[in-house]
């Protein structure tokens, strides 16, 4: 836990390009993805574009719709979901809520829910809704999901779901066998007895396989976990660092986003208000900045 | 210096000044994030978003760091549109580029060098997600929750992303180690 923390300050501390002297030699790796080094000059067009955007807004008719995406959806999300439950009474709208699944209209007001202890969550309640999109043809999409569930307790797997979600994500009919790994690793990661290190393995190595040997899919990545230094320490069943990260590694301060605190997305961080949850991957929410002493009311 | 309000009110009006001000602080970046990302054209993707910043502009409202952000998720949105018309090879002409002609051909060529030729091969056992974390952060020197704003994620998993990201990158420097 200690060291997993100072490990994502590091990495904050190397992004924001204030390191130069490390030993591995990783901040000097890094310090080649400049923007400088592309040296790219836009002066001599600035005056052209100028004078064409002036024009531009002065006749301006938008047509296309752009807007920023999700900003601080969920302290609303959240006040909606308790209204919901005051107004229509708790059991009815958290049941229908609790069986829908990324994508649904009520998925969001489930996650919320959960987020303030009233739905278990948990990695049982993501398999299910993973498997709920795998079922419906959506693949990508579930493996993408676990992904982000196993963002924390396990990198490996969470890198490995992710890469094989991006290797079909781009094939809008995924073939059969593709399907049938999907599935396969879904029951093996449902029944399955193991926990911690070896549940990460079991995953990632199970999402290596998924679409692998079929023709057009690129072979897998090899990866493997003797050349992975971090790996003692990345797959065990680690706690949500968000509380503290929130604050201690935001290397650029800014000024108008309000992230940590209570707003984000925190999942039920400390597990102690969930009932559902297994021991199979740790705790089981992304990291957020949810306070650890909310409970159900 | 004007502040930002400033440059953004003057914006709305039309100011030219306000617009060669906003050109000259993100087209770089714009023009840089594209090209890392495998763009097709990144200077024609990069005037195309900063042609969408200004017929949107009337509907912005944000400090300076929602502005980039917000910048940089019409260059996303950009970069996959080109990627997608570069699948199906179909070229259409936008209005607005009869109006604006790039000077030369300068950029391309100091595009098309070596440094990001070794930024593309040092990001490609990464995946997708895990390039653009790094894209944005480092190209685009966007924050976390800038980053999270573009990407559509939590900063929490902007976080494991770029922590991913890096772990992988450490990778690709031990086995450049051991065989160079």
């Amino acid at each position: 836990m200690l060291r997993r923390r100072i490990e994502d300050r590091e990495i904050e501390y190397l992004l924001t390009r204030q390191a130069r002297d490390d030993s591995d030699g990783l901040a000097s790796v890094l310090a080649t993805l400049s923007l400088e080094r592309l040296a790219i000059s836009v002066d001599d067009r600035a005056a052209d574009f100028a004078a064409t955007a002036s024009r531009l807004v002065q006749l301006s008719e938008p047509a296309v719709s752009i807007r920023p995406v999700r900003s601080r959806v969920v302290p609303r999300l959240v006040t909606a979901a308790l209204s919901a439950v005051l107004i229509v009474g708790l059991a009815g709208v958290a049941d229908a809520a609790d069986a829908a699944a990324p994508g649904d209209p009520l998925y969001g007001l489930d996650r919320a829910l959960e987020q303030v202890g009233i739905n278990a969550g948990g990695l049982d309640e993501r398999l299910d809704e993973a498997q709920a999109l795998a079922d419906d043809g959506n693949s990508a999409e579930a493996l993408a999901h676990l992904a982000e569930t196993l963002d924390t307790t396990s990198p490996n797997a969470a890198d490995a779901l992710e890469a094989a979600a991006e290797r079909f994500g781009a094939h809008d009919n995924p073939s059969q066998a593709v399907l049938e790994d999907v599935a396969a690793m879904l029951d093996w990661m449902a029944n399955t007895q193991e926990s911690g290190r070896d549940f990460g393995h079991g995953v990632a190595e199970r999402a290596r396989e998924i679409g692998a040997g079929h023709a057009n899919t690129p072979a897998a990545k090899p990866d493997t976990p003797t050349s992975d230094s971090n790996a003692g320490n990345a797959d065990l069943p680690v706690d949500d660092d968000g509380d503290t990260n929130a604050n201690a590694d935001d290397g650029k301060s800014n000024s108008g986003s309000g992230s940590s605190g209570s707003s984000g997305y925190g999942g039920n961080s400390d597990g102690s208000n969930t009932g559902g949850e297994g021991g199979k991957g740790g705790g089981n929410g992304p990291p957020g900045g949810s306070p650890p002493g909310q409970r159900a009311p | 210096m004007p502040t930002f309000e400033k440059i953004l009110e003057a914006a709305k009006r039309g100011d030219a000044w306000a617009w060669e001000v906003i050109y000259r602080e993100m087209a770089g970046a714009v023009t840089g994030y594209l090209a890392l990302r495998g763009a097709p054209e990144p200077e024609d993707q990069a005037s195309e978003t900063m042609f969408d910043v200004a017929r949107n502009i009337e509907r912005f409202e944000g400090d300076e760091s929602s502005f980039r952000s917000w910048v940089f998720v019409i260059a996303h949105r950009r970069l996959i549109d080109a990627r997608r018309r570069k699948g199906r090879q179909l070229e259409t002409t936008p209005l607005h580029d009869s109006e604006f002609h790039p000077v030369g051909d300068v950029e391309t060529e100091a595009l098309d060098n070596l440094a990001l030729a070794e930024m593309i091969h040092l990001l490609e056992p990464l995946t997708d997600d895990q390039r653009d974390v790094l894209a944005l952060r480092m190209i685009a020197d966007l924050s976390l929750e800038e980053t999270a704003e573009v990407m559509g994620k939590r900063v929490g998993a902007i976080k494991a992303l770029q922590r991913r990201a890096v772990g992988n990158l450490k990778k690709v420097l031990e086995t450049e180690r051991v065989s160079p």
